[in-house]
């Protein structure tokens, strides 16, 4: 089964065309690199896949649901990391993964066992009760990682997760990606790095409204 | 089970506000300085009815303090907008009215603990509460939380940035709060003054907090508490609708 499928999607922004017959198929566990010039509409392709936008044509299929119809279960199988930071500065790092916890349905002991064994998982258990505006970039970007798998997805959307990051930092954020994809998640992450892209099994560029496959000479190699 | 989701998501709703106490504290001083200033410098005036003019207007301080806590709990949102954890939010598969609801019920619980740090004053205004009074008297005090959360929600929804929104809300609320009759007899003011204050939410809360404390309407015990009811129930709604129809838009 195909983990995404696009079909024909048009959406458009105000008076910009974001996408024009779009169309792209990622197969269950794959790892799919998404590029483009800034501005091309990678954020907002991503933010149709997450379920935040709604196509004006075409259709979207996640995990084989309907993404207009069947927005809430394909929200219960997604995990999304944003291109600018989603956590709260002023909690720490353990309120602000019993926060989406909790959106997951989680809740008391059940909730502090998913949000500790992601810690653990991490080696994070004593960065608990840190406040997250007192963590690195780097820290920040593997937290929201650790937030985004925090209920197991089956898709990850990830929008230039390695922005900012130096190459230890991003090493390890790929690594914890390797991690999650061991355990069958499908990911798609958008990138400026070409480094990042070859090392995808599949690659689309985003251009003039269309995604385009991009010819891989290295593939799947570092995830 | 969504219960306990609900009581957790306000549970750290709350811890956020928790981690700044001061604020809270800092709160009291303007529905005080209303009080104890105000109050006392037109305390001869001729609003006194058969009532110091200080205890006249207490419930009606009351209501501006759950007003303006509620109004400035709404910035929440907007900073969660700001910061991207809204975002976090809508991908998550919590229910919109869930996620409404967390969010009407911590800006009431925090509104409520601002306003509740008042009722210590009441007897240096000469007023008694008896332990029934006092619990009517939180009764009304909970539904005015609730409404002036919800209507908060719905004026902070639209913001982005809580640099704007705290402007915003203090052009509508600070009219709210004159026009509600909070520091004045409406029944003694221009009739244009009465129609308006008729369309103003506070005016109902004020009317209602006022009839509990002291036995004395304006509009009937039925009608301030069906006006709050129904603003309530439209305002949730609003707000429900709103996120629903948010996602694109964060």
């Amino acid at each position: 089964m195909d983990a995404v499928s696009i079909a024909g999607v048009y959406l458009r922004r105000g008076r910009r065309l974001v996408l024009t017959d779009a169309n792209l198929r990622i197969v269950e566990g794959g790892l799919c690199a998404l590029v483009g010039a800034n501005g091309a509409g990678k954020s907002t392709l991503l933010a149709l896949l997450a379920t935040m936008l709604q196509p004006d044509r075409g259709s979207i299929r996640i995990l084989g649901l309907d993404a207009r119809r069947e927005a809430a279960g394909i929200r219960r199988q997604l995990g999304v990391v944003f291109q600018e930071s989603a956590l709260e500065p002023r909690l720490t790092v353990w309120d602000n993964l019993l926060l989406i916890a909790c959106c997951y349905g989680y809740s008391g002991a059940a909730a502090r066992s998913r949000c500790t064994t992601q810690l653990a998982a991490a080696g994070w258990e004593s960065r608990a009760g840190q406040a997250v505006e007192t963590l690195s970039g780097g820290q920040r970007r593997q937290l929201e990682l650790m937030r985004a798998s925090l209920a197991e997805p089956r898709l990850l959307l990830l929008d230039e997760p390695t922005q900012g990051l130096d190459d230890a930092a991003s090493a390890a954020f790929w690594r914890q990606i390797a991690i999650q994809r061991q355990q069958g998640a499908t990911v798609l992450f958008s990138t400026h790095r070409q480094q990042e892209a070859e090392a995808a099994e599949q690659c689309v560029r985003l251009q003039e409204g269309q995604l385009l496959p991009v010819q891989l000479s290295g593939r799947g190699e570092a995830a | 089970m969504m219960m306990r989701v609900l009581w957790s998501l306000v549970g750290l709703e709350l811890k956020r506000y928790w981690l700044n106490p001061l604020r809270i504290v800092l709160s009291l001083a303007q529905p005080l300085m209303y009080l104890f200033i105000l109050g006392a410098g037109l305390a001869g005036g001729t609003y006194a009815l058969d009532s110091s003019y200080q205890a006249y207007i207490y419930p009606g301080i009351v209501a501006m303090a759950l007003m303006f806590a509620a109004a400035s709990a709404a910035v929440g949102v907007v900073h969660d907008r700001q910061v991207g954890v809204f975002k976090a939010l809508l991908v998550s598969p919590l229910p919109r009215s869930t996620l409404a609801l967390a969010r009407i019920l911590s800006g009431a619980a925090l509104a409520l603990v601002q306003s509740v740090l008042l009722l210590p004053f009441a007897p240096l205004l000469g007023m008694a509460f008896s332990p029934l009074l006092l619990l009517e008297f939180l009764l009304a005090m909970t539904l005015c939380a609730l409404v002036f959360s919800a209507l908060g929600l719905v004026m902070a929804l639209p913001f982005r940035s809580v640099m704007v929104f705290p402007v915003v809300s203090n052009t509508l609320t600070l009219p709210m709060f004159l026009l509600s009759g909070a520091l004045y007899p409406l029944e003694l003011a221009p009739r244009w003054l009465q129609l308006l204050a008729r369309a103003n939410p506070a005016a109902y809360a004020v009317d209602l907090l006022r009839g509990v404390q002291s036995g004395r309407f304006l509009y009937g015990l039925t009608n301030a508490l069906g006006a709050l009811l129904l603003i309530g129930f439209l305002a949730v709604g609003w707000v429900v609708r709103s996120l629903h129809g948010r996602s694109g838009q964060v």
